[in-house]
């Protein structure tokens, strides 16, 4: 078996076509491999195809054209059910906004994806302790969302991310709403994990002062890879 | 599994205000529920009461009546009749029954006649039974200055008079008898008033005398008594309707019975001359009787509560050889064809019925509503692994949610008023626990059954939100 075999990830020809107006490509002809413990950025301005690139790895969208393999598994064979079994296992999502569950405590959020992948009690107090130390937030472990600030929502959200131990997390400008002191914090973080556990790594940005952090890096424009 | 019940009670939590409206509605509906079983679990007060004061007792016994159930075979045989001259009031309803005998299948006892004392001591030790009360009675003829009529002289205790069972609510003139007042009676009208008597007058009673052959009535040598009536009585008109139904006597118009041409005939509604058990007797040792026939015997219960267990156990004791009914139920009453209180409790339950499925409607647009607003959050639901059908149970917990918590809400004041009724009650207390208990357990399977139907339409809804959603600009 090759490296390509190997490879975490990976997508063929991935075109996205919005049928506004004259019809919009968002993608076009997109081919992109990922390898374990890589840290890929995404690098482009807005409007690039960054984040349509990064829901249709996660198979929260789907492409117009093209096909998007992990571990075998081609998405455009899988069902809606079957794509979320597969996130709830390999698939870590920080986005911009948090989105967390403002329902629920930074330690009830973390272990959220833990609890409905029916992980026991035991294991999931030992990994949403381990993470809530190492993104330094013990002491918020019981506050809502709304009690924290967006640095504190960032970490909450990476490590809700990072709880099932996915093959693979995305992280959609993850920075995009946080001051640029916490920005830096949240991608050492990323790259921390990157390099301690070997966690391999998609975030999209339109920073090009994150490019340090990755391992590898790949400048999207008008929705093709230029380089 | 559990995280998404847990989910939707903090969802309904924060959304207080937006659930207000359905919690309401699903309290109400609960507590019309416990007020529906509450009053149903009686029976028209008025109807028993009538038939308590009547017949002095809860329960009934009857001759015979049972043992024309059919057995397992077709063939049927004829007895002779063993029974005592007018024993049991049976030959007015068959005259032909001493000389002829009776027909019945070959599994069934014998069709004995009513000896109340017989009864009386069978029954004695069962728990529960506070007294027997012999309904004894005889065909007889009363004159008037208006005319003849056909009548039945019944016998009646004072000593056995008690607020509960009193006749005196029901008289429509004059007084009750007291005990030694030899003369005093209370023809009832029943519908068919005796024309000609009032209260305070006399009137005159003709009594037949046994017949040559046991079971025959001799109406060529009568006696007869000069007796004062004392007051005038009369049933309601829901009784008269019962036991017209019961019996589809086919009461002729008018008011007054025709006079008899040759000896009574098979008449059931005709009225009934009332006078003490003492002076019943009396009259029937003048007139050749012994001892007096019994048409029926009732029962009086300890308690109200052990009113079925008490027939239970004199049905045990009598092994089906004469029939025992108890005072009417909601089904009687419905099979005697009494429609009042039939509709009332049929329009009792259609609006029960609706309150529930407003509710529900209620409940099921208010969990639309939140699911509609929280798009983003059913995407992210999504994105984190939450299959469809994870989905359903975050819907179906939101719907029961509200069901369950509007339901407690709405079974507090329903059980506290079951408990004021019981109160003044005398049943005990495990059976206001076992009613409550029941209550809750309809309403909460109530809950779970309309939240399972009615909500299937908002959970296709929601579990088929795509992850996509999560992408959409907002809060979560």
């Amino acid at each position: 078996m090759d490296r390509y075999e190997n490879a975490i990830i990976r997508c063929h020809e991935v075109t996205k076509f919005y049928p506004v107006g004259d019809g919009v490509f968002a993608l076009q002809n997109v081919h992109l491999v990922v390898y374990p413990g890589e840290f890929v950025l995404l690098e482009g301005p807005s409007g690039s195809g960054k984040t349509t690139l990064l829901n249709i790895l996660g198979g929260i969208d789907r492409p117009s054209h093209g096909e998007v393999i992990m571990k075998g598994r081609k998405f455009s064979r899988m069902s809606e059910d079957d794509l979320a079994l597969l996130r709830r296992k390999d698939l870590g999502f920080v986005f911009q906004f948090f989105n967390l569950i403002p329902e629920l405590t930074a330690w009830e959020n973390i272990a959220f994806p833990l609890r409905i992948a029916g992980v026991p009690p035991s294991e999931i107090h030992e990994r949403v302790g381990s993470l809530l130390s190492r993104l330094h937030l013990e002491g918020r472990a019981n506050h809502y969302p709304i009690e924290l600030s967006g640095g504190e929502q960032q970490r909450v959200a990476i490590g809700r991310a990072l709880a099932p131990k996915p093959s693979l997390i995305l992280a959609d400008e993850p920075t995009g709403n946080l001051d640029s002191k916490t920005a830096r914090e949240v991608m050492e973080l990323f790259r921390d994990f990157n390099q301690r556990d070997g966690q391999t790594f998609i975030v999209a940005s339109h920073a090009s002062e994150f490019e340090q952090y990755a391992t590898r890096v790949v400048k999207l424009r008008d929705g093709r890879i230029v380089e | 599994m559990l995280d998404f019940p847990l989910l939707a009670l903090r969802e309904l939590r924060a959304n207080s205000t937006r659930v207000t409206a359905a919690l309401i509605a699903v309290s109400v509906a609960a507590f019309s529920l416990v007020a529906y079983r509450a009053v149903l679990s009686g029976y028209p007060q008025g109807f028993a009461q009538e038939i308590r004061a009547l017949a002095g007792g809860e329960i009934l016994i009857f001759c015979g009546i049972d043992l024309l159930t059919p057995g397992s075979g077709l063939e049927m045989e004829w007895r002779p009749w063993k029974g005592r001259p007018w024993q049991s009031y049976l030959e007015y309803y068959l005259p032909d029954l001493p000389s002829r005998g009776y027909l019945a299948f070959p599994e069934t006892p014998e069709w004995s006649p009513l000896d109340p004392e017989d009864i009386a001591r069978e029954i004695r030790g069962i728990p529960g039974v506070a007294a027997t009360i012999p309904y004894y009675s005889l065909p007889c003829y009363v004159e008037t200055s208006e005319g003849r009529f056909e009548a039945i002289l019944r016998a009646r205790n004072p000593a056995f008079e008690t607020d509960l069972y009193s006749m005196a609510e029901y008289l429509t003139d004059g007084r009750l008898w007291h005990e030694g007042e030899e003369e005093a009676i209370v023809p009832i009208s029943q519908g068919k008033a005796i024309a000609g008597v009032r209260a305070g007058e006399t009137f005159r009673l003709v009594l037949p005398a046994p017949g040559a052959t046991p079971g025959e009535v001799d109406w060529t040598r009568c006696v007869e008594f000069t007796l004062r009536s004392s007051g005038e009585y009369d049933m309601s008109k829901s009784l008269r309707e019962a036991a017209g139904a019961g019996n589809g006597a086919g009461a002729p118009a008018g008011g007054r019975v025709p006079a008899p041409q040759d000896g009574p005939t098979f008449e059931w509604n005709r009225p009934e001359i009332m006078v003490t058990e003492q002076v019943f007797r009396s009259m029937c040792t003048r007139a050749g009787w012994g001892e007096p026939a019994c048409y029926q015997l009732a029962v009086r219960v300890e308690k109200m509560a052990m009113l079925n267990a008490v027939a239970r156990a004199i049905r045990a004791v009598l092994r089906g050889r004469y029939a025992v009914f108890t005072v009417p139920e909601l089904g009687e009453i419905r099979v005697a064809g009494s429609p009042v209180p039939v509709a009332i409790s049929d329009i009792r339950l259609v609006m029960l019925v609706l309150t529930y499925a407003l509710s529900g409607t209620i409940v099921c647009g208010s969990v639309y509503i939140m699911i509609s607003q929280s798009r983003r959050k059913i995407g992210l639901l999504r994105v984190v692994g939450a299959t469809s059908r994870q989905i359903a149970v975050y819907v179906y917990s939101l719907m029961l949610g509200v069901f369950l918590i509007g339901s407690t809400i709405g079974l507090v004041p329903g059980e506290c008023l079951r408990f004021l009724d019981w109160l003044g009650s005398d049943l005990p207390i495990s059976a206001f626990l076992k009613a409550a208990l029941a209550d809750a357990g309809i309403a909460f399977g109530a809950a779970v059954a309309i939240s399972l139907v009615m909500g299937t339409l908002v959970v296709a809804f929601a579990s088929r939100l795509p992850c996509a959603e999560v992408l959409a600009r907002g809060q979560v």
